[in-house]
């Protein structure tokens, strides 16, 4: 090689090491004969940018961290019920939108336009709804609008979308919220067709809770439609979508809206008479949700609005059972007692019509089969993964195993701890059979209570209940660290278990069968397992705000220590299994409260076992 | 719980502690690497397939099987210990599109999209080109190629370089990439079969 040679072709290396642009047609045209190699080189600049510009959004962001985390998964928009477009990790925010960077649209609804959003500060993303800007911004709507916010904002529910705030940056207003990921209840009905009756019900459930909170915060939501429900990863359901709610007048006085507001074939016909919504439409609502899970259809079909308006008239209305024969009675009446055209003959509120859904469930119904078959549907999508939980104190990570394990040894009952229910419980009692199981090279063999476990441990628990249950499994150690076992997102199964099957928790990511791992040396460990026929609220409140051991974040990123922590809700900064005094005291105090009911009641099944876990 | 800032103490004496059996020391050092591989992985990985898996997930099972057979591995330096955890990550990839490839139609509105079977490196020099460099890298001497591979992939400064290779002048390390890059490049200008479309010109 000439030295002249090596001099240009040094030259030009250096720029692609360096990331300066090259006039490669300039260069070749200069030196031909060196043309195939500064081909190559022109192909490392492209292997050099192609690695480039990827997650690290450093520079773009002021302030913003190195560590920035874009989920690439399918993301949902908080309040734009429409799937997600594939979200371009790494992407250059769009713009800045106060203190967010708005990196790419979601979705797009009736009132505005959706955004993933990030918060470099928090470091935690968002979803962003702004409204369109050839909105006239008078100061009365601002003002308007900014008491919306602050009342939305005023909802917390585990149901309800979290609503972090809303202002007014460059001339557009917005609101954040939680991102949610997961699909629509629409998009979940297209995919698992109509629902069992149960499955339906606990949704329902959920919902009625979702209301009574939104309700209780003086608002009505006006537009709760199977669209505007999310089922987040993992189940848990999302009511969204506040965009037409209103606030309720204060008592006594009527208030005409502008016009109905909402979607025409959801909403009550008080409302599209153009009455103002009150909470008795939110309840019609949820009735034609619940007709709809269950059918596919709605109640009353038209093609026009006036149409409608006309059929709503004449009552024609088609009765959810000649929509299903093989409905439970119980479940049919209430969602037809939700849709009685006259506001007075719906239940009172939306806690009446709870109890009422939660009697429907109450004594193992013949629905069960249909649920089992759902939840065998839903059994499967993600493949694989490894969940690793970086942990100082704890026990959990997640660990694959990718062959499938020996069978576990054979059922035994476990009635070492005096909360297992007994069968002297009455019919309804949940009846869990569980126990824990070590992974050694010989198999899975029972873990007592009491037992020793070492960092290296391969945990999994095997349990069956006598009907469909929503079942929770926490780690909480002596030094107040807490995780969540399970449900844990991107893991099957699922909840609600259904009856009569034999789980193995943590469950499957794909086809690799997944344990809990004990990583590091707690002094004494505790393993708390509930199990509940509905959906316990409470606890799934704490899920939000108990670190998961999971594979969305699982490694404890190592260089923030001083940066706000944000423990509420998915992608909340987790840091090394640590929850707050009050979500500790919270875990404890809804532990025994719970441990109580299942003595008393039995529609909860409660089972902590305690384990040594010391230093050597 | 107190984290140090990164740097305060070096790769290397992580490295020991964590083969000692520190898992803080493990920790942290996942921490460090947590984003590098992040940046690695998202070159690599198809957009289809990352539809499917977690570009994260990758990383936390290229980070678990680096670190535990930290015991059974000496690295000279970071630098080494980075090109292991790469060769990992890329065969997982590799494993994770066999995978993906396996599975059954997608939704159908998913199209059939080509771009979407490939990741960002084969978008942009196409996948036959990809596996060139990495055979030509492999013939680079060790040292070499791990300087290619912290300054071109993962952006390494030639003053980290350098500390992650455990020389002592950033400059020497520039010069190893320049040469190194020549070398490269000569290499993958020139196919064995000679004949090359000119439509990258």
């Amino acid at each position: 090689m000439s030295v002249e040679r090596a001099d240009d072709l040094e030259r030009v290396a250096e720029a692609v090491s360096d990331g300066t642009p090259v006039d490669w047609k300039g260069e070749m045209a200069a030196r031909p004969e060196l043309s195939s190699a500064l081909l190559g080189l022109k192909r490392l600049e492209k292997v050099r940018a192609a690695h480039e510009g990827i997650p690290e959004p450093r520079g773009s962001a002021p302030g913003g961290s190195a560590d920035s985390d874009r989920p690439t998964k399918t993301l949902h928009a908080a309040t734009a019920p429409v799937s997600a477009a594939e979200p371009r990790a790494g992407s250059q925010p769009l713009f800045q939108w106060g203190p967010l960077d708005v990196l790419e649209k979601v979705g797009e609804g009736s009132g505005g336009e959706v955004f993933r959003a990030y918060d470099p500060s928090l470091e935690t993303e968002f979803a962003l709804k702004l409204r369109k800007t050839d909105d006239e911004l008078g100061s009365a709507t601002v003002v308007e609008f900014l008491a919306e916010g602050r009342r939305l904002a005023r909802v917390r529910h585990p149901n309800v979308l979290v609503v972090h705030g809303a202002d007014v940056h460059g001339g557009r207003m917005g609101i954040w919220t939680d991102l949610v990921r997961g699909k629509s209840l629409e998009a979940y009905l297209k995919q698992q067709g109509p629902l069992s009756a149960r499955e339906a019900a606990l949704i329902g459930l959920d919902l009625c809770r979702a209301l009574a909170a939104v309700h209780a915060a003086g608002l009505v939501h006006r537009d709760v439609k199977t669209s505007n429900v999310m089922r987040e990863e993992g189940g848990r359901i999302i009511l969204m979508d506040f965009g037409s709610m209103a606030e309720l007048p204060p008592p006594g006085v009527r208030r005409t809206s502008a016009g109905p507001q909402g979607t025409p074939l959801t909403m009550a016909p008080e409302q599209l008479r153009g009455d103002t919504a009150e909470r008795a439409a939110d309840l019609y609502a949820l009735g034609v949700l619940l007709y709809r899970m269950v059918s596919a259809r709605y109640p009353i079909e038209a093609q026009t609005v006036p149409e409608l308006r006309e059929k709503h008239a004449r009552g024609d209305r088609v009765s959810l059972r000649d929509r299903r024969a093989d409905l439970p009675l119980d479940f049919v009446q209430v969602v037809e007692r939700a849709l009685a055209a006259d506001p007075g003959n719906r239940y009172p509120s939306v806690g009446e019509m709870e109890r009422a859904l939660a009697a429907t469930l109450g004594a193992g119904s013949s629905a069960h089969h249909a649920a089992v078959a759902d939840g065998a549907r839903r059994a499967r999508r993600r493949a694989v993964a490894v969940a690793y939980v970086a942990a100082t104190l704890i026990v959990v990570a997640l660990v694959i195993w990718t062959k499938r394990p020996p069978p576990p040894p054979d059922r035994t009952r476990q009635s070492t701890d005096a909360t297992v229910p007994s069968a002297a419980v009455p019919p309804a009692a949940l009846d869990v059979t569980a126990a824990l199981y070590r992974r050694s090279g010989k198999g899975d063999r029972p873990l007592p209570a009491g037992g020793r476990v070492e960092p290296g441990d391969q945990l999994s628990i095997v349990l069956e209940g006598n009907g469909s249950m929503y079942t929770y499994v926490f780690n909480k150690d002596v030094a107040g660290k807490a995780y969540v076992l399970f449900p844990i997102s991107g893991v099957s199964p699922t909840n609600p278990l259904s009856a009569g099957v034999r789980y193995r928790l943590p469950g499957q990511m794909g086809d690799s069968i997944l344990y809990w791992t004990v990583t590091s040396i707690g002094g004494r460990e505790s393993i708390v397992t509930i199990a509940a026929r509905a959906p316990l609220g409470e606890v799934e409140q704490l899920i939000a705000q108990v670190p998961p051991a999971s594979a969305d974040r699982p490694v404890q990123r190592g260089t923030e220590s001083s940066r706000p922590r944000n423990l509420r809700g998915i992608g909340g900064l987790v840091t090394g299994g640590t929850v707050s005094e009050e979500t500790r005291r919270r875990l404890d105090a809804t532990i025994r409260v719970l441990t109580e009911r299942a003595k008393a009641k039995g529609d909860v099944w409660v089972w902590e076992t305690v384990f040594e876990n010391p230093a050597p | 719980m107190g984290v140090p800032p990164p740097n305060l103490e070096s790769t290397a004496t992580l490295l020991r502690l964590v083969r000692h059996g520190d898992r803080p020391a493990r920790e942290r050092l996942a921490a460090r690497y947590l984003q590098v591989l992040r940046r690695l992985a998202h070159g690599r990985l198809p957009l289809r397939a990352r539809d499917l898996v977690d570009t994260d997930d990758l990383v936390q099972v290229t980070l678990i099987r680096a670190l535990d057979h930290v015991e059974e591995f000496e690295p000279r330096h970071e630098g080494a210990f980075l090109a292991y955890m790469r060769r990992i990550l890329l065969n997982q990839i590799r494993d994770e599109i066999r995978r993906v490839a396996r599975r059954p139609a997608r939704s159908e509105l998913e199209g059939d999209l080509p771009a979407l079977d490939r990741s960002p490196l084969e978008e942009a020099i196409g996948r036959e080109t990809v596996e060139r460099y990495e055979a030509v890298l492999d013939q680079l001497k060790e040292e070499q190629r791990e300087a290619i591979i912290l300054r071109l992939e993962l952006g390494f400064t030639y003053h980290q370089i350098a500390e992650a290779l455990g020389r002592d002048s950033p400059n020497a390390v520039r010069m190893m990439v320049t040469r190194a890059l020549v070398r490269l490049g000569e290499q993958l200008g020139e196919p064995p079969g000679g004949s090359e479309s000119t439509d990258e010109r």
